[in-house]
């Protein structure tokens, strides 16, 4: 087992990882790992019966993880005993539930320091910036919590046909997606897999920062890998079983960066999500969860929308009492057709992270889609390609678009079309009065240059080459992303990171607001 | 002595060789074949001998038929061919009991009633020995509390007064009763109905019995625990419900209604004795009383119950009528006796939340026999024309004395009662059993080493259990290969996929990505080959088939996605074959379409001749040629059998 793992070596993963004598046997050891000769030794530790162990580890910091005896999961997924865990880059917390025997969990761990060149990131390895920090929790863990609102969420699928649909807000840092991870995983210890919904573009979720996507949870989530998600799917095997997500473009990270397009992305994230739930009983029986950026009753409207265009039946709202008051008094209406809104406290393990952490996070999880997990690296494919050849357009930011426009009531301003002839005259300026226009969201670049481009990550649409509808691009799902890696402005071309093999499959590109240094 | 008659030797072998015909009850044959055995019973001995071999040797599908014969000769004959097998009727019994499918059990078992109230022809003395019949009695009793979940030691527990004191109930009321005015229960039958397939053969009686089994237990474990009212309700109903059995007709649908609750019951009853904690006895939480509705009742029902019995039975019969499980009707002239009627909801009113889990209307007996409902399917709305397959989930989910996942886990939820109006309170009040947080583990008792992934001990989790393993074995094969050939570090492995659009992923399947996919990605290959060289109209491979692929569990489907199988030859005598790879057992399965019997789900070894009985299990070859496949590429020629 162990020595499998060492022959997985990626060229770039390989980096993560070092080598701890004694723990590998007679395998090659790789020269971009340097091992740190202060810890060789492995620390057992014992997690007592409904507490946690919260550790964070830098990026440059490698943490391996065995458990030793007992059951330990890391936000409601399981760890296998006797195998070796790798980490980097995160924060996690290890739980031991509540078992029969109440004896809670031990593991072992040892750390190691990365040494690469080929990181890219935080450059400075200087003593205590490379230490994890690590305490057991001595408060009462809110997991029990968690665990009863699994339960609910479970007797809801028990007693109807369809699942719940539940959508959590809370502040950043609240510990959202945790508890959305938790939910998943048990729900898929129910034999179930609900949907995933991620409406914060700040995270990547089986995607890279930017994007909104819908995933069914039909298996384990790999904890190893950044963030705790795991892979798509891969023109091979995978060391665990892929995901299949749906992928949405918005192009920035921050929610309100542009609220149109991002209504209007998360309107027909909606839209697909309905559809999967009407043609997939199992989903269907499932639910959705639905992972929310850090909304606040000032964006009522927002969470209005997502309420309806997921047909959200239940509310969670984490650590604000206030939220779920006013909430309620704004969801009144819905009484007679039932909008739970629950509360609940908030973890006190969650902890702040720092901006330069969440652009760490961000970096892994764009290096992450195109080379891989550590358990099951990808190979990505370089290209040069004409400007020429491509239909580029550029997300527009709220600021940049006409500000008459913009003070509109959000929420009012947009009513999609229904009409699907699409009139528009490309530069022609003649449309009709109720015709779709593209300015609030995308601009057409006709001039693409390397101010522009260096270094952003560019979605790859769907839609097929030169279909020059508005809506279309509007409607479309992202079928990949590529890196500009070089543009060389003189012969208007640029070489590009693909995740397969081959030439661009399509010519219509939008370059997002991500960027990415390798 | 050792001088055999010609005629008799040939007779033998006739009747040895239409025994071999008789796969299913025919019953011209079975007729013709007690009338030779009614004129020769100077060799009974050994056409018994026959008998007892074909109902020995042949395949579980076939064994009724023999079974009937073999009742249709001891009841029509009697003597010699009673008194001759006597001793081994147990036996003989119970051994083709085990063998069967739930389904032919049940047939079994109404056979065992009927040998129950049959005298030897022409005497009237039982048509077995006693004894064999209390083994068989009891035998039947274990069988039918290890399926619903038993684990062993309750029986044992149980066994000091309680199997026996249920035979003599059983026998002393229900089947006297009915022997006494046969004419008035048709559904009892005297004889197995031989040609009857589609109809159920429950009756009253078997109810009774299964009630039968179900008081001892519940009594003996008042007598370990005296302080438990609700046991003491409990049984008190049961009776309750007994004597309603005992003294009303039912339409076999009714009648199956009632057994599933029954068996429910007992899945509860029997379920939460297994788990050793204390708060897992509180099966059934008595909430609300319950306004007595008629005052009648009592006069009616105590004539044939104790009159020491409390009233708590009485309120729970009231439950029964208030829940409209039981149907009142009493004319309007004073001093009329009341009839009662069993009533089951068809359909379980499929709610939203707000409504369902238990609205004040409903009484704990609902909600009970909901939950056991519930049980069944893991999940509601379905109607009670699902009841035979509903049947059938809970008999696979519990053979072997396991109770299912799904069982457990509905019970589980059943008990945590929470409320839909106050999910707040729940959330951040509930403080969870180790019973329910159970759920989320040890429920699943075996974990995978590799990835920490649970699986039940149910059929369904074995099954996936196996393919898991299986899985990471060709997935762990796979990526050592990959990084040994091509050096491990700069070669190149893979590269993800592109995202689906929102057509085809609205269209996409999850099972597709998944171990139990027999026809994902990673078996493509395999199944190229053989659907290529399966017939000359080569399947064209679809559109998007590497997602797309139909699949199923238990079997694998060709590209164009038929089954394989094999068809047996014509001459071919013995139907039994088995995988020459897992040496599993394959029975033959007869196709209506084109009148063929087949080894299904199988292909042919590579370069065996047309009537070879060298076979593999599709999965099994396919499983063997992958792993063939990560040593060198071995591109083996299948032929697959055509039509």
């Amino acid at each position: 087992m162990k020595s499998r793992r060492q022959h997985l070596l990626s060229p770039f993963i390989s980096a993560a990882m070092s080598v701890i004598p004694g723990f590998s046997t007679g395998v090659s050891t790789d020269s971009d790992i340097v091992v740190d000769s202060g810890s060789k030794k492995f620390t057992e530790l014992h997690i007592p019966s409904q507490s946690e162990w919260r550790v964070e580890i830098p990026f440059q910091t490698v943490l391996k993880l065995n458990v030793v005896s007992g059951i330990a999961e890391i936000y409601g997924t399981e760890l296998p005993n006797n195998v070796e865990m790798t980490f980097s880059g995160a924060k996690i917390s290890i739980y031991a539930p509540q078992t029969e025997s109440n004896t809670g969990c031990t593991i072992k761990y040892t750390t190691g320091i990365k040494k690469s060149n080929q990181s890219g990131m935080s450059s400075g390895s200087n003593g205590s910036e490379n230490e994890i920090t690590e305490y057991i929790s001595e408060e009462e863990s809110s997991m029990v919590q968690n665990i009863n609102l699994h339960f609910v969420l479970e007797s809801i699928r028990q007693q109807t046909n369809e699942g719940p649909r539940v959508m959590v807000i809370g502040n950043s840092q609240s510990g959202k997606t945790s508890l959305l991870k938790t939910l998943a995983a048990y729900a898929l210890k129910m034999d179930r897999s609900p949907i995933l919904v991620n409406l914060n573009p700040q995270e990547g979720v089986y995607s890279l920062p930017g994007s909104l996507t819908a995933t069914p949870i039909s298996d384990m989530f790999e904890v190893e890998s950044t963030n705790g998600w795991g892979n798509t799917t891969t023109s091979g095997v995978t060391f665990h079983n892929p995901k299949q997500p749906i992928v949405k473009n918005y192009g920035f990270e921050k929610f309100n960066e542009n609220m149109d397009l991002y209504k209007y992305q998360v309107s027909k994230l909606g839209v697909a999500v309905m559809s999967r739930l009407e043609e997939d009983a199992e989903v269907r029986q499932s639910g959705v969860l639905v992972d929310t950026p850090a909304l606040t009753i000032k964006d009522f409207t927002i969470i209005e929308n997502i309420v309806s265009d997921f047909e959200i039946n239940m509310i969670v709202v984490i650590g604000n009492e206030r939220l779920v008051i006013e909430l309620r008094k704004k969801f009144r209406h819905k009484v007679n057709n039932p909008l739970n809104i629950v509360k609940l406290t908030k973890s006190g393990g969650v902890v702040e992270v720092d901006e330069a952490f969440v652009r760490n996070l961000q970096q892994q999880t764009i290096r992450e889609y195109f080379y891989g997990t550590l358990k099951s690296p990808l190979s990505p494919y370089n290209t040069n390609i004409d400007f020429k050849d491509l239909v580029i357009y550029k997300t527009v930011e709220s600021s940049e678009f006409n500000p008459s426009l913009a003070f509109l009531p959000s929420g009012d301003d947009f009513t999609p079309e229904v009409d699907d002839s699409d009139m528009m005259d490309e530069g022609n300026g003649n449309r009709k009065s109720n015709e779709f226009s593209l300015d609030k969201y995308y601009s057409k670049v006709e001039e693409p240059d390397a101010s522009l481009l260096s270094n952003t990550i560019l979605a790859i649409t769907q839609l097929p080459a030169n279909d020059k509808s508005a809506k279309n691009l509007m409607n479309t799902s992202v079928m990949g992303y590529a890196y500009v890696s070089d543009v060389d402005d003189a012969k208007k071309k640029m070489r590009i990171l693909l995740p397969v093999p081959g030439t661009l499959p399509r010519n219509i590109l939008i370059v997002t607001g991500i960027r990415y240094i390798e | 002595m050792a001088v055999f008659d010609q005629n008799k030797a040939d007779l033998l072998s006739d009747f040895e060789q239409s025994l071999k015909e008789l796969t299913f009850p025919a019953l011209p044959v079975i007729e013709n074949l007690t009338e030779i055995a009614r004129e020769n019973t100077d060799v009974a001995d050994k056409i018994l001998q026959l008998i007892k071999t074909r109902i020995a040797k042949s395949i579980p599908d076939h064994k009724l038929a023999s079974l009937y014969l073999f009742d249709s000769i001891v009841k029509k004959i009697g003597p010699p061919y009673n008194i001759l097998v006597g001793d081994e009727i147990f036996e003989i019994y119970s051994n083709s009991y085990l063998l069967v499918n739930d389904k032919t059990r049940q047939r079994l078992s109404n056979l065992f009633e009927t040998w129950k109230n049959t005298k030897s022809k022409g005497s009237n003395s039982p048509l077995f020995p006693r004894n064999q019949m209390d083994k068989i009695e009891r035998f039947l009793q274990q069988a039918n509390k290890s399926k619903s979940g038993n684990e062993g030691d309750a029986y044992g527990s149980g066994s000091g007064s309680g199997p026996g004191s249920g035979f003599n109930t059983a026998s002393s009321t229900a089947p006297s009763s009915t022997h006494t005015t046969p004419g008035s229960t048709p559904s009892l039958p005297n004889k197995p109905m031989l040609m009857d397939h589609s109809k159920s053969t429950l009756t009253n009686a078997s109810l009774i019995k299964d009630i039968d089994t179900l008081i001892p237990f519940s009594q003996n474990k008042l007598r370990n625990n005296p302080s438990d009212s609700k046991l003491q309700e409990r049984i008190n109903a049961l009776s309750k419900l007994r004597t309603l059995l005992a003294s009303q007709n039912m339409s076999v649908k009714e009648l199956q209604t009632i057994q599933d609750r029954l068996r429910n019951i007992m899945q509860q009853e029997f379920g939460s004795s297994g788990s050793s904690t204390p708060t897992g006895m509180n099966t059934i939480p008595v909430q609300t009383p319950v306004p007595v509705v008629a005052t009648t009742i009592h006069s009616s029902l105590s004539s044939s119950t104790s009159p020491s019995q409390s009233n708590i039975a009485n309120e729970f019969f009231n439950m029964l009528i208030a829940s409209g499980l039981v149907k009142v009707d009493q004319s309007l002239i004073p001093g009329s006796h009341p009839k009662y009627e069993l009533k089951f909801p068809r359909i379980i009113k499929t709610g939203s939340v707000g409504n369902s889990i238990s609205s004040a209307s409903n009484s704990a007996l609902e909600r009970l026999l909901y939950g056991a409902k519930n049980g069944l399917t893991g999940e509601i709305g379905k109607t009670s024309s699902n009841m035979n397959n509903i049947n059938n989930n809970t008999n696979t989910n519990t053979n072997g004395g396991v109770v299912g996942f799904e069982t457990l886990k509905n019970i589980e939820l059943n008990k945590l009662n929470v409320d839909p109006k106050n999910l707040q309170k729940f959330i951040s009040s509930n403080k969870p059993s180790s019973v329910s947080i159970s759920l989320l583990y040890d429920s699943k008792p075996s974990k995978c080493g590799t990835c920490g992934k649970r699986f039940s001990d149910d059929e369904n989790g074995i099954q996936k259990r196996r393919l898991h393993l299986d899985w990471h074995f060709r997935v762990n094969k796979r990526l050592s290969s990959n990084t040994s050939t091509t050096g491990g570090k700069g070669g190149i492995i893979q590269s993800r996929n592109w995202y689906l659009d929102g057509y085809d992923w609205v269209k996409f399947k999850d099972e597709n990505l998944l171990e139990y996919s027999t026809n994902g990605a990673d078996s493509a290959n395999a199944m190229n080959s053989l659907s290529l060289s399966s017939s000359s109209k080569a399947s064209t491979p679809t559109p998007g088939s590497n997602s797309n692929n139909p699949n199923s569990i238990d079997g694998l489907l060709l590209n164009d996605g038929r089954v394989p199988f094999v068809v047996i030859p014509t001459n071919e005598t013995n139907m039994i074959n088995k995988c020459q790879i897992c040496q599993d057992q394959i029975n033959a399965t007869y196709d209506d379409d084109s009148g063929e019997w087949r080894w299904v789900n199988c292909i042919k070894a590579p370069g065996e001749g047309k009537n070879s009985r060298k076979i593999f299990h599709a999965t099994c070859f396919l499983e063997a040629n992958k792993k063939r496949g990560a040593d060198g590429d071995l591109n083996v020629k299948v032929k697959r059998e055509k039509i």
